[in-house]
């Protein structure tokens, strides 16, 4: 569906895209992960044929976005990082506008109100733009993008700025989009891209960092074994406790947590012999990696930066059970 | 293009500058010609015509100059640049919205044509050719306009520098004979409003048409060039 060849864009000296490769296969939805300025609102600008590359290809649905731009951009719908929305236009305007402009050639009114339904603004299509709050201009940008019904969507930040009933809500939308289009989009949060997203390439630094589905990275990034645990007890007693289960390389005491690496789940070993120890476990659970954490273990090369990796993970330990 | 077309027109009457734009139009000309017509009692519009070609400089960027650098402010033209439209007509698509809005201004100077007509004699062929060459300065103005849009993110940027080109433009045709060959040449290549005299005694030469077209043609494929451009940027 989306076929990406040794992509390269250049800024004067910087380099913003860096030989980038990857496919999507139609109907999957794949997650750009990576931290601001890493080259994807730039990678989605020359798919969707914004911009132009300095070197390599990109096809969208068997159609160079250079060679054949009009059937390729036809079958983009495309929602940038910032929505494209004229703030002096109704809404009702801009969708007729976009319609138009994109040479749809659908039942008009019902394929707008279809859209307006989706994204559920329906009951404010004849108010201005720049009326609107950030999240209904969001979701008009949205809407903006699947006029036409187009096999692809790219969605830059979908859910940025938005509140967290708002993202719930766009997210399910995204799901629901994804049975008829496959879909490109990017974020700088992991559990959002683990949500929605079949597969995610972490770019870094213009390049790809790594590409998986969300759950083995989080998995096989962290280590299979490690767990963090609240527990009441006194803590050598606890500590001698953990470590004496066979398989557990060590123990860290931080911040009221335990940080224990071991070389398998190990949970209900650890729960029994602290609980023999005469500890109480208030909370436990694997330890998995943020998209920070990821980051710096990724990014880190350097034997020297190798030796920093495990405390800097303990200082960006995270949450991801959120 | 029709639908870049429309949604222009559409906003020059949503926002007020396509009504400044005429207003001021009309509120000058009214004024010129209550002073050739009323006053001076020449039976003639050409002459309030000719004589605010400067209101023309004055006006036509602020006609213009939005017209590409708010999309590039307001981001709208990565939704236009990524549909499947082409870059000439999205350029053309504006120009005929600002030609359109340009028309609607001198529009309002038909009035006066009937006055004259009841209460004079017209010369038709001197009246048809100050407004055939009102159409083409128009069109070569508006041109220019859309070019120095499109160079910018600002329009105020936009308007200044469009303002102060056709101000040179215009200022061009009073520029005495220097007496070197090249520069008078080049001089009068560019004193866009000479060759606006011809048209304002009736006379109807190709070379003045094909002078006009091509100068807004030439601006036309360096706005789509600009903007093609912006893509390439590295």
């Amino acid at each position: 569906m989306i076929e990406v060849k040794n992509l390269t864009k250049r800024f004067g000296k910087k380099i913003a895209v860096d030989n980038l490769s990857f496919t999507v296969k139609s109907g999957e939805i794949l997650g750009f992960l990576g931290p601001n300025g890493a080259g994807k609102s730039t990678t989605m600008n020359i798919i969707t044929g914004y911009l132009s590359a300095t070197d390599g290809s990109v096809k969208v649905n068997g159609h160079d976005i250079l060679d054949e731009p009009y059937a390729a951009k036809k079958s983009i719908g495309y929602l940038p990082e910032q929505p494209p929305l004229y703030l002096d236009m109704t809404v009702n305007d801009y969708l007729k506008f976009v319609y138009e402009l994109k040479d749809v050639r659908l039942n008009k009114k019902y394929h707008i109100d279809e859209i307006k339904n989706i994204v559920g603004i329906a009951d404010v299509g004849g108010r201005r733009i720049k009326n609107l709050s950030k999240g209904y201009r969001q979701r008009v940008g949205l809407a903006q993008a699947l006029i036409g019904s187009p096999d692809v969507l790219i969605l830059d930040e979908p859910t940025v700025g938005l509140d967290p009933n708002q993202i719930i809500e766009i997210r399910t939308v995204i799901r629901e989009l994804a049975k008829k289009h496959t879909i490109i989009l990017s974020s700088h949060i992991l559990p959002e891209v683990s949500a929605v997203c079949d597969r995610v390439l972490i770019i870094d630094k213009g390049r790809i960092a790594a590409e998986d589905t969300p759950e083995n990275l989080s998995r096989g990034l962290s280590g299979e074994g490690n767990v963090s645990a609240v527990i009441e007890g006194d803590e050598t007693t606890v500590r001698a406790a953990i470590m004496s289960v066979p398989g557990v390389r060590g123990v860290d005491f931080i911040d009221g947590r335990y940080k224990i690496q071991a070389e398998a789940d190990l949970r209900r070993e650890i729960s029994m012999a602290v609980s023999a120890a005469g500890g109480t476990i208030i909370e436990m659970k694997t330890d998995e990696m943020s998209l920070e954490d990821i980051f710096i273990r990724l990014t880190a090369e350097s034997p020297a930066a190798e030796a920093e990796t495990p405390t800097a993970k303990e200082e960006t330990a995270n949450e991801s059970d959120i | 293009m029709k639908a870049i077309f429309k949604r222009e027109l559409k906003a020059y009457f949503t926002s007020p500058i396509g009504w400044i734009f005429i207003g001021v139009f009309a509120f000058i000309y009214g004024f010129y010609f209550n002073q050739y017509v009323i006053e001076l009692g020449f039976g003639d519009i050409s002459n309030p015509l000719a004589s605010g070609l400067l209101i023309l400089v004055l006006l036509v960027p602020v006609l213009t100059m939005r017209l590409i650098a708010e999309e590039r402010g307001s981001r709208t033209d990565q939704l236009l640049l990524t549909s499947p439209v082409s870059v000439t007509s999205i350029v053309l698509g504006k120009l005929f919205a600002a030609l359109c809005v340009f028309l609607c201004a001198v529009a309002t100077t038909l009035p006066y044509l009937a006055i004259i007509a009841v209460h004079g004699a017209p010369l038709w062929g001197k009246i048809l050719g100050t407004y055939l060459g009102y159409f083409m300065l128009g069109l070569c103005f508006i041109s220019i306009g859309i070019f120095f849009s499109s160079i910018t993110e600002s329009q105020i940027i936009a308007l200044v520098v469009s303002l102060g080109v056709l101000l040179m433009f215009f200022l061009m045709a009073n520029v005495p004979s220097v007496g070197i060959g090249v520069l008078d040449k080049a001089i009068a290549l560019v004193s866009v409003t000479e060759h606006f005299e011809d048209f304002v005694i009736g006379v109807l030469k190709i070379e003045n048409i094909f002078y006009y077209l091509s100068f807004s043609v030439l601006f036309i494929f360096l706005t789509i060039r600009s903007v093609e451009k912006r893509r390439w940027a590295n």
